[in-house]
């Protein structure tokens, strides 16, 4: 009897968080353990308990029905559960890292798993690649089902698991440390995402799919419009390059990706209310569209859509506020659809229509992008950019709201200062100071204040993500071509065997031909017959070794495919976690320092100090700490994701302009701009090696003055061999100025970051 | 499409920023059409379309702090301080471009070329003083791509804009007695168009 629990797609791969040890035991217990992480071929009954009854079970099937199958031939699964088994099959194949049309013929490649990442079966984070390590020894480990008897909780679950958010929460810890897939290289992706994923895709789809019976008797499933039978019919082929797969599917869907921007100026400090204003807008689309969110930040959100939804519907409250959308949609086919597939499109585009004046094209053939576009566009792919922006007039009169700039204004007198502020801003000043301190006591101070953001750019993480993944992906690619090129050595070899036995036997047989004795004769033989047996053993090794570099070569093509195929949405969204995770433990480590705020309560980035070298010094470091912990393997430079801006002013300095330091698009690693003193951007290693040097110079006098002196060079003479005769002639008195020189790091750079930390005297006034 | 364009040199310009409130007033780094068809009414005393913006690396940012005097009361107020644009590094001059549609400018090439003029604020303290040293025609390709002007939308099919996605604002337009004036809506930096490649940014291949 089945009992009447809801079908729960979280559920399906509840057996990768089984350790092989509990399957070893069941094999011994009961001479069968189970395929794969799915439990369909369990033995329940020979096992001592009775099998699962609940909807959720049918999950266990999502590998066991082939894309071509017709869904009226599912004879396992009983009608009922079809469609839902169905959409389950399209979310997991749509929430996987690489695509699986990638690496599913070679069930062998787990055994590529490099030997030396320290990996056992957890998870291998581009961004941390020891985080799992580092994990275990903090005695945390991927599975959670570990024993026989861990066996019987697990089945509990799918018999008596309520709600998808319930079995995320419950297994959190080891859902974020198994990989979605141990075989590299899908290893990259936490099973805690891809599960999230594929039950908020699962959900998307089945509230606009339905399971139809035709006048015939036979069942379809209908979404948007389009009914098909099976899987493949629904997906179509799931590749976006070469000639074969790139049959249309039917359904399409549309990833969504979505900045939320303001035009508002932040006249005063409560203006800075529009950022909380911003997280509850947010939170409140999140909460209500939870399934049609992929994944959120403060300013970005990720949606999963089908194609006829209303998007402006979705995000009304943010357009009501005067927030505008700035949006890049791709609609396509199941079978292709990824986060990255609208620059794949784009980039297609531009090099055909491009190609003679881009040098970044060239690096391809011309026919490679013409042959790329066919596909997609044999498969009608489309990329939208939009901007959503709530209804404005034609015209204003005056005056115009000094906020937003996109209302009337309404004249405000506070303090003989006159302003126009249209209804909608004034009703976010009102929602109260961010923090008293500012506007009284640090201002009556006249301190000098020190703004800072961290930012992630989304765009910068999709390109680093696919960067990553290519050098992982080639670091096993290197390996397998190294172990391709010994086992053709060996071929070589053996052949270069076989053909001195092949001679020797032809030598033995001319000999032969010419003995007249026959025991001789006989010897003679018994000789040939043996050489002949090596011979046929050398070629039996030589097929066998052949057979071995011939699955290395397809390994080695479907490794490169997988680069093409790859699917970072889980990952930026494995990502985007670890982001918040880092901002968390920021704020937790300063926690209780009275000058230093978090103005708006519910936003991590936003932070302001009473300027001081100590604190700026302390953030800074906090900041590197943190980006090791988390970030360790990620770019750093003018490239990385993640990047920190301070802003220092005195603090009658407009927050605008603050902000405006912080929205600008070409950041590095660390920016920082002392108003009307300096500014200036750093690499993470540029910071921390200057940081070494700061740290001695503040209590070496003759090292600042050296700096001091070199900086006026720099100014006075804008001669760059004038200062490196300078940094040479006193390299024994300053050795760690010429190293830093000799790597490339300007004099100014280091003068910069030791006056903003110096304090004291050297404090700039 | 066929623009006139006016090659132009400034000594430094205060194009303002629509925020009021405090005492720092920041400056935008593009060229209205609002700015620069006020000058262009002002000097030829025509009224034309026009759009522009300064040329990357001429220029860098600076500020100017004043007092503004209140003649009736015969007291200062409190100092504003104003960012302005001043020639970059090597540059001696900020080097800037404005278009006008061909057909509305081809009677004006003459009285154009090597005309002097003032653009943007704080006229009186010297800012603004721009010289077009060359004009020229030109054909621009139409292309869909990523716009890098302010352009009133109502001006804008004049210079070959059409908009795809506009990112909206609103540009000050004043009456013909230049005393009131209303705010009108104008397609801003990053509204996604089809327009003649000088005036984008990116040239873009979205679908429309």
């Amino acid at each position: 009897m089945m009992n009447n629990q809801k079908f729960i797609p979280e559920l399906h791969d509840i057996g990768k968080l089984v350790d092989e040890k509990a399957k070893e035991e069941v094999k011994n217990k009961i001479g069968k353990a189970w395929g794969g992480h799915v439990f369909v071929d369990f033995d329940f009954q020979k096992f001592g308990i009775s099998q699962t009854t609940s909807p959720s079970w049918w999950g266990q099937y999502h590998h066991k029905i082939e894309n071509n199958k017709d869904i009226n031939d599912w004879d396992a699964i009983p009608q009922k559960f079809r469609l839902s088994l169905f959409l389950l099959i399209l979310a997991d194949h749509l929430a996987s890292s690489v695509s699986r049309a990638t690496l599913e013929r070679y069930p062998g490649i787990p055994k590529l798993m490099p030997k030396n990442v320290g990996l056992k079966e957890g998870i291998y984070k581009l961004w941390n690649k020891n985080f799992y390590r580092k994990m275990e020894e903090k005695e945390k480990f991927w599975a959670a089902f570990k024993t026989t008897d861990d066996l019987k909780i697990l089945f509990n679950e799918i018999e008596n698991c309520q709600s998808g958010e319930e079995f995320l929460d419950k297994y959190r810890d080891y859902l974020l440390l198994t990989p979605e897939d141990k075989s590299v290289p899908r290893n990259i992706t936490s099973l805690y995402t891809h599960v999230e994923l594929v039950g908020k895709i699962y959900r998307v789809l089945e509230k606009n799919a339905r399971l139809i019976t035709e006048p015939n008797g036979t069942i379809v499933i209908e979404y948007n419009g389009e009914k098909v039978k099976t899987i493949k019919e629904a997906e179509g082929g799931k590749r976006t390059i070469g000639n074969t797969n790139i049959d249309k599917g039917k359904w399409q869907a549309r990833l969504i990706k979505c900045w939320i921007k303001f035009p508002h100026s932040f006249v005063r400090l409560r203006d800075i209310n529009l950022l909380r204003k911003r997280e509850e807008l947010v939170n409140c689309i999140t909460s209500y569209y939870k399934d049609e969110v992929v994944f959120v930040t403060s300013d970005f959100i990720t949606l999963f859509l089908p194609p006829d939804q209303d998007l402006k519907e979705i995000l009304k409250p943010l357009l009501d506020w005067g927030f505008y959308i700035e949006v890049e949609e791709t609609l396509a086919d199941l079978g292709i659809l990824n986060s990255i597939l609208d620059r794949k499109t784009l980039g297609a585009r531009k090099c055909v229509e491009e190609y003679e004046k881009r040098e970044d094209c060239k690096k391809k053939p011309k026919e490679e992008f013409e042959n790329q576009l066919n596909v997609l566009n044999s498969r009608d792919t489309k990329v939208y950019r939009r901007y959503l922006m709530s209804e404005i007039p034609d015209e204003i009169q005056p005056h115009i709201c000094d906020i937003c700039q996109q209302r009337r204004g309404i004249e405000r007198i506070k303090e003989t200062i006159r302003e126009w502020v249209c209804e909608k801003c004034q009703e976010i000043r009102d929602m109260g100071e961010p923090f008293r301190e500012y506007a009284t006591v640090w201002e009556e101070e006249g301190v000098k204040v020190c703004w800072f953001k961290f930012s992630l750019d989304q765009k910068k993480l999709e390109d680093w993500l696919q960067n990553a993944f290519g050098e992982y992906v080639d670091k096993i690619i290197r390996k397998r071509k190294n172990e391709w090129k010994n086992i053709k050595e060996e071929i070589n070899r053996r052949i270069s065997i076989k053909t001195n036995k092949e001679n020797e036997k032809n030598k033995l047989i001319e000999e032969a031909k010419k003995l007249s004795d026959k025991e001789k004769k006989k010897t003679m033989g018994q000789k040939i017959k043996e050489i002949s047996d090596e011979i046929k053993g050398i070629k039996f090794d030589i097929g066998k070794l052949e057979n071995e570099k011939n699955n290395l070569r397809n390994e080695i093509n479907e490794l490169e495919l997988s680069k093409v195929n790859f699917r970072p949405l889980a990952l930026q969204v494995d990502f985007n976690k670890d982001y918040k995770e880092m901002l968390k433990e920021f704020w937790y480590e300063f926690d209780g320092i009275e000058d230093i705020k978090k103005p708006i309560a519910e936003y991590d980035e936003l932070g302001v100090f009473k300027y001081s070298p100590e604190l700026t010094k302390m953030v800074i470091e906090k900041f590197l700490d943190l980006f090791k912990q988390y970030f360790p393997n990620c770019a750093s430079d003018n490239s990385s994701p993640i990047s920190l801006s301070l802003s220092i002013a005195n603090i009658k300095y407009p927050i605008r302009e603050h902000w405006g330091f912080f929205e600008r698009s070409n950041k590095n690693f660390f920016n920082v701009r002392y108003y009307r003193v300096f500014e200036d951007t750093y690499t993470k290693d540029e910071l921390e090696n200057i940081f070494e040097i700061v740290e001695k110079a503040i209590n070496v006098k003759t090292s600042s003055y050296f700096l001091h002196k070199l900086a006026q060079l720099e100014e006075s003479l804008q001669s760059e061999i004038h200062i490196t005769v300078e940094i040479f002639n006193n390299r024994k008195k300053n050795p760690e100025i010429y190293n830093l020189f000799s790597k490339g790091i300007k004099p100014s750079k280091l003068l910069n970051l030791y006056k903003l930390l110096g304090g004291g005297d050297n404090e700039i006034t | 499409m066929k623009l006139l364009e006016l090659h132009l040199e400034i000594d430094s310009i205060i194009v303002g920023e629509r925020f009021k409130g405090g005492t720092f007033r920041p400056c935008q780094t593009t060229i209205p059409s609002s700015t620069i068809e006020g000058a262009l009414k002002h000097h030829f005393g025509v009224e034309v379309p026009a759009v522009g913006f300064f040329e990357e690396n001429t220029y860098e940012f600076d500020e100017f702090t004043y007092s503004v005097r209140d003649k009736f009361l015969n007291v200062s107020k409190m100092p504003i301080t104003t960012a302005y644009l001043k020639p970059k590094g090597i540059h001696r001059k900020i080097k800037a471009k404005v278009y006008i549609p061909y057909s509305r400018g081809a009677g004006l090439k003459n009285e154009l070329k090597d005309a002097e003029f003032q653009l943007g604020a704080l006229k009186s303290k010297g800012f603004g003083r721009s010289k077009i040293v060359k004009v020229g025609e030109i054909e621009s390709e139409v292309k869909q791509g990523i716009l890098k002007v302010k352009v009133f939308e109502e001006e804008a099919g004049e210079f070959g804009v059409e908009s795809i996605s506009p990112v909206y604002g609103y540009l000050f337009k004043p009456d013909m007695f230049s005393i009131g004036g209303v705010y009108r809506r104008a397609l801003f930096p990053g509204s996604l168009v089809k327009a003649p490649e000088v005036l984008l940014g990116e040239v873009t291949y979205y679908d429309e």
